[in-house]
């Protein structure tokens, strides 16, 4: 019965975002990181392997409840290892600094146990939360920084749908260079027109492109821009429906492929098949096409998928706050954001 | 329809029923109507001081765009005067002053003419020629403006708004689409044709067999109807008239490539009839020529190419489609009512949402069929089979010229590996060679992307008041033939890369 | 003003009521066991979709009502509440029971006395599946009663092509003006006439109006608090068609409004307000039009040819399952097809059981061999070997009524009459739909009534007609009185004059062959006929009515009473000699009569009579011509 009752914040995150309440990832990082601050200063817990646990447990929740939303389980399995670090480096200080031997012989799992550290273990993390918190309000516009070592002047950029992020980062770019901007309308959501309305405003160039006009235009394009939802393990994304067409188009006429994505949007999982249900959403057919068309209705199947999978060949570059990366540099990346045991929660 | 021989040169009429003067008054309204502040800006300077003129309250709108159209011209030609009085100057120093009166008194007679001239042209423009005369004396007072275009007949650099770069040339076509020309009396062309012509630019005919067989079917309509008159030749007659039609019909939409075949085709026999015949015999001649074309290049090429089809369609296949082919359409309907077993995946796009005509007629003949848009392709391709695509033209570089989106499948299709067969008529092999979209394409209508189905208003709505937003819509894109696995002709089942050869074949045996 | 403020939103919890009965028959005999809130669809009962519904619309406080087996339904809420499921966190559900409530307008009136809402309020029906956003519906309610003070229910509407499987079986026609109000509301159901007559004062009295056909409703509406009143006040409505059509047609005394809202885009309403619906919803659910509403995917499994599974279930590999939804913890045996049908949880299929378009309740038994078609099986039946079925409803506990059939022990075939047989039948298939409208569009619109059923009320005006010369008879009563009787009754019922003469001679001719026939037969018949004088009189007065009298005849042969033989010829002659029919009248009805038909034979020496005798009229006149 505890565990339901302490499992009702998560609940709600998970009904809001279900509500669609929380609908941009920044959002939803931002609900997850506070509900685990209230987790970690107001909760009772009396030892490093209590919270995690605690913690685990939320991430097994929402992984339960909304397997395609990685954002708030990104975010606390980075908490979780927050919590591993802080351990370690408060049990630390009780031992004499790291000699070799120990550095061989220790076992985190062994220091785990311990229970002693409670007052400065919560306050460090409480710390450290805040550091993480402000790199996370702050991580759109350290990507926005970078924008003019990417954009060069007259230079055709394409991009796809909406995103915050790229909005951002073509707007700062547009400040010192003189640009177009391709968008592509991303029907049936559509989110493109509001992109493109929201770029012309800033002065910024822009053509709005029908899905089908992407191979059409790609021989004019100098690069691609886009972000993600989320990118998996192997350096793939997993991106707004149609993303994998543009990226293909994209490698045919070698126009590279950027894509911005927050530190929080790395996940350790792998995929398969496009179609799995851990992978994709379908959305309602009526976007694709209305009730009103009748009795054709009846027979026909309709499927209007939400995301879609970019194997790594595809993608030239991941920028993050901290700068530009390979997709094969990944996996690295991953080693610094989450503990190896947590990969697997 | 006799056309007058005792046409004045002035009122020589065009095919749209223009003279030249009127079609360039109206470029010139066109044109600038997409807001080009920046001669606004230029002609409202010389608007001020001819506030008096009676004419320019009423047609304040097109005043100042007519204005900077007429003031670059003018001003063109100012420049050239003043060019030659520099020169003449130059060499006749002691006549100056005569000359300088001279040129005073041939200048007034110019301008005088001109007035005359433009007094002529549609009325819509009166008010804004009253204005001319007194601002071409002030142009004179700006060289500086005069910098801005050098040559009249290319268009202007000024990057006007609304206008995509990328495909500026294709734009040009539009602006002779408006409402207004069309509405214009063509007193010169058949009504079969007129009506064509509107269904064209309206787009209530889609697809190239579909604008062929209009253009036929109207073409027949022509011979029956023509009476030639007596000193001309019915052939020779025939040539002019149709002439005058195509001309027309390519203003209200650009020509596919199966109906420039088609015409092309039909023109050669026309110089190959007897001249001996009567002229009864001769229409029913063409008539029969036609119809033997429909009935062999169009009719038995879809049954010959459905078949070939048919035997590569297996049963439990999924087929895969794109858009609404006439002719994929045919081959699906009879592959069902031959009773094989299949599903077929529709994949439709914007704006034109062609495909749900498809899954429509599909549905209604009891075929199972799944209905995504182009954005799912990756989603579904994994249970594809294989792929069938309907064609544009096939151009002679082994290029597929088709609806736009179809490269766009094919590309998907082969990162997947499935198999692409492009159903294409030999009739709409074309000479042609281009390597991108951009080189010969067709611009659509931008209002179509910035409405979406949910009625809802969508952020687009006001394009046309930002000068940065551009909906752009092209019709056509061009496949590479490494995408393509066959294309399946009523000859053979062909690659990409023989379409020079059949060509050269088809060449070989109309002459 | 902060805590004004506060005070406000406290009363502005944002409220809903869910009637969770159909109290109708549509469900039986599953609904014997088992409440409608808790019938369940791709393994999930659907009050959960409801809930789930109300919650992601942003609802705040759910009465929900219950009548029949509300125990269950409270036992699955608190369940529900203690799992921790999502529409618990944002949603307080109380549960309202009263077992003596028979109808939607009772739980109403209930709910008025009780006096629980305080404003604005969400109704649905039961079975609703949706994911429509309330919160903005509600505003725009909340706008139109600003400029409509007499508003007083938005009925949400879904866009819906005709033919669709969602429509079901109901026709709706709708008139609405510019403004949405709702002018016309016409909801008719299978058995219905091709034809919908429009009050002409709506087309002069609104400029612009729309009518619509292509919606279906959602059994959604957007309620203002005075929707309980008008329950309380009006005990006649039922349902909520009765309270829209009662406040259509008494627009001045009642001072209520409703409009419509036409649900555009990815929304999407419907109710499983029959078997049709059922399957309909349950294949859109499956197809995701009711995104984000999902079937529960821990506990389904997706086959193909569309079908679905819950868990724990073992299915042989021999058997056949296509277009169906299966239920958790069944055992399917070996051979089994089952085929566009709905089998319930911890159900046993044996061997060789073929099961099409039915539904099969929780917990039965199919023994090997079995087919069922189009078939509903209660809760807990058992099926002995080797028995087919088609289009029954079986239960396993003896019915109350007393139409049934034992076919075993847990087995008893309910019987019904033809009429509610076809409103239990489920999914009627598409073709057949098609071929009862096609038939009905070829009909020819004009029947002359001894083809037509006769409808009630003129059934009703021939009753009293009957009765009111028969007391007249008997009490010897002065004619005049009798006319104006069945003028009164003609005006009460509405009944054309055509019918009137007919009935009224068909009911003078029936009186008379109540007498028994024996030697005073027609002494008495004649007496009778004189008696009635002044009453065929008054109506047998042109060439119409006396073909009306002369069908009257044919009619009362026809049915079948035992008519003496010379009976017509008696009748016949009576009323040529009082000139109550024509010469002419007579012989063209007797021409066009059936030459091989009783009647024919019994009339022929009276019309060769006729002719004679008109013959020798025309010989005389001839002859005075000739003089």
């Amino acid at each position: 019965m505890q565990d339901m009752e302490n499992l009702s914040d998560v609940s709600h995150l998970v009904n809001e975002i279900k509500h669609k309440k929380l609908y941009n990832s920044l959002d939803i990082a931002l609900k997850t990181e506070e509900l685990l601050e209230k987790l970690i200063s107001h909760d009772q817990w009396k030892s490093a392997r209590e919270l995690m646990k605690l913690v685990k447990s939320r991430i097994k929740f929402i992984r339960k409840d909304l397997p395609t939303e990685t954002t708030a389980t990104s975010i606390m399995r980075h908490i979780l290892k927050i919590i591993r670090e802080e351990y370690e480096s408060a049990a630390k200080k009780k031992g004499e600094g790291q000699s070799l031997h120990q550095l061989v012989t220790a076992n985190s799992s062994d220091i785990l146990d311990y229970s002693e550290n409670l007052g400065s273990l919560r306050s460090s993390i409480l710390d450290h939360l805040g550091e993480y918190k402000v790199e996370i309000e702050s991580s759109s516009d350290n990507i926005a920084a970078q924008a003019s070592e990417h954009i060069h002047t007259d230079e055709m950029i394409m991009t796809v749908g909406k995103s915050n992020t790229v909005e951002k980062f073509l707007k700062t770019a547009a400040k010192d260079r003189n640009f177009k901007v391709v968008v592509v309308e991303g029907a049936p959501f559509y989110y493109g027109h509001s992109m493109a309305a929201s770029l012309a405003k800033s002065n910024i160039q822009t053509i709005v492109i029908p899905d089908s006009a992407v191979f059409a235009m790609m021989s004019r394009v100098n690069k691609v821009i886009i972000s993600t939802h989320t990118v998996l393990a192997n350096g793939g994304l997993r991106a707004a429906s149609g993303i994998h067409s543009v990226a293909l188009a994209a490698k045919q006429f070698s126009v590279p492929v950027v894509v911005l994505s927050h530190m929080y949007k790395f996940t350790p999982l792998y995929v398969v098949s496009n179609n799995h249900e851990a992978f994709n959403i379908c959305a309602s057919p009526a976007d694709v096409i209305p009730p009103s068309a009748g009795k054709i209705l009846n027979d026909i199947d309709v499927y209007n998928p939400i995301f879609d999978y970019v194997p790594p060949e595809l993608v030239t570059l991941f920028i993050s706050h901290q700068g530009g990366n390979a997709p094969s540099y990944v996996y690295r990346l991953l080693s610094e954001l989450y503990h190896q045991d947590d990969y697997d929660v | 329809m006799e056309k007058p021989n005792n046409e004045n040169k002035k009122d020589k009429q065009g095919p749209d029923g223009l003279t030249k003067k009127e079609r360039r008054a109206l470029k010139v309204n066109a044109r600038p109507s997409q807001t080009n502040q920046a001669a606004g800006e230029h002609a409202q300077k010389p608007l001020t001081n001819t506030n008096a003129q009676p004419g320019d309250t009423i047609v304040q709108t097109q005043t100042p765009v007519v204005n900077s159209k007429s003031l670059t011209e003018k001003e063109l030609r100012r420049l050239e005067w003043a060019k030659k009085l520099e020169q003449e100057k130059k060499s006749n120093e002691g006549d100056k002053n005569l000359s300088k009166a001279e040129m005073k008194a041939k200048r007034r007679e110019k301008q005088e003419a001109q007035r005359q001239q433009k007094s002529e042209q549609v009325k819509t423009n009166v008010s804004a020629e009253k204005c001319e005369p007194v601002t071409i004396k002030e142009i004179i007072k700006k060289p500086s403006s005069n910098k801005k275009v050098i040559t009249p007949k290319k268009k202007h650099k000024v990057t006007e708004p609304h206008v995509v770069q990328l495909v500026q040339h294709l734009y040009n076509e539009d602006s002779l689409k408006q409402e207004d020309t069309l509405m214009i009396l063509h007193h010169d062309i058949h009504p079969a044709f007129v009506r064509l012509g509107v269904q064209y630019s309206s787009k209530v005919i889609l697809g190239s067999n579909a604008r062929c067989l209009a253009l036929l079917a109207a073409l027949k309509l022509l011979v029956n109807d023509l009476k030639s008159p007596q000193k001309q030749e019915f052939c020779r007659y025939l040539e002019n008239v149709l002439q005058v039609s195509t001309n027309y019909l390519n203003k209200c939409r650009p020509f596919a490539v199966s109906m420039t075949n088609a015409l092309r085709y039909f023109k050669l026999q026309l110089t190959q009839i007897d001249t001996n015949l009567k002229d009864i015999e001769k229409k029913a001649k063409l008539q029969d020529i036609i119809d033997t074309y429909i009935d062999d290049d169009i009719s038995k090429a879809g049954v010959a190419i459905s078949m070939k089809v048919r035997e590569k369609i297996s049963n439990g296949d999924v087929i895969l489609t794109y858009g609404c082919s006439s002719l994929i359409r045919k081959i699906l309907l009879e592959a069902h009512a031959d009773g094989k077993v299949f599903e077929v995946i529709i994949v439709d796009s914007r704006p034109l949402l062609e495909g749900k005509e498809l899954l429509r007629r599909l549905v209604v003949a009891g075929v199972k069929c799944t209905y995504v848009l182009i954005n799912s392709l990756s989603y579904i391709m994994n249970s594809v089979t294989k792929v069938l695509l309907g064609a544009h033209a096939l151009l002679t570089n082994g290029y597929v010229m088709s609806r736009i989106g179809t490269a766009q499948v094919a590309l998907v299709a082969r990162e997947y590996n499935k198999p692409v067969l492009v159903c294409c008529e030999t009739y709409k092999f074309s000479e042609r060679v281009q390597t991108d979209s951009f080189v010969y394409n067709e611009v659509g209508n931008p209002d179509a992307l910035s409405t979406t189905h949910r009625n809802d208003i969508t952020p687009l709505s006001n394009w046309k008041d930002s000068l940065n937003l551009t909906p752009l819509s092209l019709l056509y894109d061009v496949t590479p033939p490494d995408f393509v696995t066959a294309v399946v002709t009523e000859i053979a089942i062909l690659p990409c890369t023989s379409v020079p050869v059949v060509l050269r074949i088809n060449a070989s045996e109309t002459t | 003003m902060n805590k004004t403020n506060d005070l406000l939103s406290k009363e502005k919890v944002v409220q809903s009521v869910v009637i969770a009965d159909t109290f109708t028959d549509e469900f039986i005999p599953i609904s014997n066991d088992i409440p409608h809130a808790l019938l369940s669809m791709l393994n999930k009962p659907l009050i959960d979709y409801t809930l789930e519904f109300l919650s992601l619309g942003g609802i705040e406080e759910v009465f929900l009502f219950c009548s029949n087996r509300s125990e269950l339904i409270k036992q699955h809420i608190d369940k529900c509440i203690a799992k921790g499921e999502g529409w618990s966190l944002t949603m307080k559900v109380h549960i309202i029971v009263s077992e003596s409530c028979q109808s939607f307008g009772d739980c109403l009136r209930d709910l008025d006395a009780k006096g629980l809402l305080r404003s604005d309020f969400v109704l649905l029906e039961p079975g609703v599946l949706s994911n429509v956003p309330l919160l903005t519906l509600l505003e725009k309610h909340r706008d139109i009663m600003k400029l409509d003070k007499y508003a007083t229910m938005t009925i949400v509407l879904q866009e819906s092509g005709v033919g669709h499987r969602g429509r079901g079986s109901e026709d709706l026609v709708l008139a609405a003006d510019s403004q949405n109000r709702i002018l016309f509301y016409n909801k008719s159901t299978k058995n219905r006439s091709k034809k919908i007559e429009f009050p002409l004062e709506m087309f002069l009295e609104n400029p612009s109006l729309s009518i619509l056909h292509n919606v279906r409703d959602t059994r959604i509406a957007i309620c203002s608090a005075s929707v309980l009143p008008l329950f309380s006040d009006n005990f006649d409505f039922q349902t909520k068609d009765d309270l829209i059509r009662g406040l259509l047609m008494d627009e001045e005394i009642l001072e209520g409004t409703i409009y419509a809202h036409v649900l555009r885009g990815n929304q999407f309403g419907g109710a499983v307000a029959s078997w049709g619906t059922y399957r309909s919803l349950s294949q859109e659910l499956m197809q995701k039009w009711i995104h984000p509403l999902n079937q529960p995917r821990q506990k389904n499994r997706i086959l193909k040819n569309n079908t679905v599974i819950g868990a724990c279930s073992k299915v042989s590999n021999t058997a056949k399952l296509s277009s169906s939804v299966l239920g958790l913890n069944l055992l399917i045996g070996n051979n089994v097809i089952v085929e566009d049908s709905f089998v319930f949880s911890d159900v046993k299929l044996e061997d060789n059981v073929i099961i099409k378009r039915s539904i099969i309740g929780p917990g039965c038994i199919i023994k090997t061999d079995c087919t069922l078609t189009g078939c509903v099986l209660g809760q807990d039946t058992v099926l002995e070997k080797s028995t087919c079925i088609e289009n029954g409803l079986l239960q396993s506990s003896t019915p109350d009524n007393e139409s049934f059939e034992k076919l075993s022990n847990k087995a008893y075939k309910l019987l019904e009459d033809d009429d509610s047989n076809k409103s239990h039948r489920l999914f009627v298939s598409d073709d057949e739909e098609d071929d009862d409208e096609e038939g009905f569009s070829e009909s020819e619109d004009e029947l002359s009534y001894t083809q037509s059923p006769v409808p009630d009320d003129t059934k009703l005006f021939f009753t009293e007609v009957i009765d009111s010369l028969t007391r007249g008879f008997d009490d010897n009563l002065v004619c005049e009185n009798l006319i104006l009787e069945i003028n009164s009754s003609r005006y009460a019922y509405n009944v054309t004059l055509k019918e009137v003469n007919f009935n009224v001679v068909r009911a003078i001719l029936l009186i008379s062959l109540r007498e028994p026939i024996g030697v005073q037969y027609f002494s008495h018949l004649s007496r009778l006929l004189s008696y009635f004088a002044p009453v065929l009189k008054n109506y047998l007065r042109n060439e119409s009515a006396m073909l009306d009298s002369l069908q009257a005849i044919e009619d009362v042969v026809s049915s079948g009473e035992n008519i003496k033989e010379k009976w017509v010829i008696a009748v016949l002659q009576h009323m040529y000699n009082k000139d109550y029919l024509a010469e002419e009248v007579i012989l063209d009805w007797f021409r066009n009569l059936e030459n091989s038909g009783d009647l024919y034979k019994r009339v022929k020496p009276f019309a060769d009579w006729l002719e004679e005798a008109e013959e020798a009229s025309s010989d005389e006149d001839d002859d005075e011509g000739s003089d």
